[in-house]
């Protein structure tokens, strides 16, 4: 490869490179949107419903979904973020640990959700009351949301990440015998 | 100076090293070419974590090593290690100096290029780092373990080649 190619190439893959970036700022800035734009508006149409019915179901459910959902997406945001920057400098042996971790299927770092999702059962409970089913009909609905979802996420975790973390881990182990 | 300059200059400066980790790595040139080109973005992606703890060389081997660890669409266990007679410091492998004549033979290096390719992925990529001509101690900050670790290991695959081809150089 000639020096002049080499150049040219370089100036592509860097023009790649600054897409990707932007790209990745576009989608951060979608989630931003989410949560600094479609959540004042529900807050919005919180109050307005409160207002009117003067019922402090509206209040509770409202208030709960708005945090559950803000919740939410900051912990999507955060793991996005360390999905998508994988840092490829550090020691390979703490690259491989960083990866393992990423890679369990349960993390404490997610346990941001389980608030995130109370608060979201607590508000989906109050509208439903607030519509004459019981709280027993919330909760069925609810917590088998939450079940097929776990379960749906274990399959495809067994089949797509866990022969890559189990193949990580033997090479951590290899690193440190 | 932007993160494109730094990026240009970084590349520009270590293009032959990330050359010769993707040579090791793969036989043919799309597949190296391939793999470069990864290792570029991995650079660019971790740019932005470069403090200047350690030399820039040795964080680029970093990002050339990790990347060769997890390069798309190879599998862990059937990554080669591709070594040649022109490889610089293929002596070292077996400590011996006249060893460069003995791997004139084809037959010679080409047992030791399956050899090669019997080691751990680990291994593998210990063995490319010290073809590169690296210390010890720069391994070890490669790969993130202690020195005489890197000793130990590197002896141990050491005497497994010396082992397995001393009947070839009788």
């Amino acid at each position: 490869m000639t020096a002049q190619q080499f150049d040219s190439n370089l100036s592509k893959l860097t023009g790649k490179l600054k897409k990707e970036d932007r790209r990745y700022a576009a989608i951060v800035m979608v989630i931003q949107i989410f949560y600094w734009i479609f959540i004042p508006l529900f807050i919005i149409k919180t109050v307005e419903q409160y207002t009117d019915s003067h019922n402090i179901n509206d209040l509770i459910s409202g208030v709960a979904l708005v945090l559950g959902f803000l919740i939410i997406a900051l912990t999507f945001r955060k793991y996005y973020k360390d999905y998508q920057y994988v840092d490829y400098s550090l020691p390979t042996l703490e690259m491989l640990k960083k990866a393992a971790y990423r890679y369990q299927p349960f993390q404490k770092r997610g346990l941001w959700i389980v608030p995130g999702l109370l608060l979201m059962n607590v508000g989906l409970t109050f509208d439903w009351i607030k519509e004459g089913k019981s709280v027993l009909d919330s909760q069925v609905f609810f917590l088998g949301a939450i079940l097929s979802g776990v379960l749906l996420g274990l399959v495809l975790w067994y089949f797509k990440y866990k022969p890559l973390r189990d193949n990580i881990r033997e090479l951590i182990k290899e690193i440190e015998e | 100076m932007s993160k494109e300059e730094k990026f240009n200059a970084i590349v520009s400066e270590n293009s032959e090293r990330i050359r010769n980790i993707c040579r090791y790595y793969n036989s043919n040139a799309e597949d190296q070419k391939d793999m470069y080109q990864e290792v570029l973005v991995n650079i660019w992606k971790s740019l932005d974590s470069f403090r200047g703890d350690s030399a820039l060389s040795t964080w680029v081997y970093r990002v050339a090593v990790n990347t060769s660890l997890t390069f798309t669409g190879k599998a862990f266990r059937h990554m080669k290690l591709i070594v040649n007679s022109d490889t610089t410091n293929l002596n070292s492998i077996l400590d011996d100096e006249n060893l460069n004549e003995k791997f004139a033979q084809e037959q010679l290096l080409e047992r030791m290029q399956s050899e090669l390719n019997q080691l751990s992925v680990i291994d593998k990529a210990l063995i490319s780092l010290m073809l590169e001509g690296l210390s010890m101690k720069e391994i070890a900050e490669v790969i993130g373990i202690t020195e005489p670790n890197v000793k130990v290991k590197i002896h141990r695959v050491k005497s497994h080649l010396k082992e397995k081809l001393k009947g070839e150089q009788l």
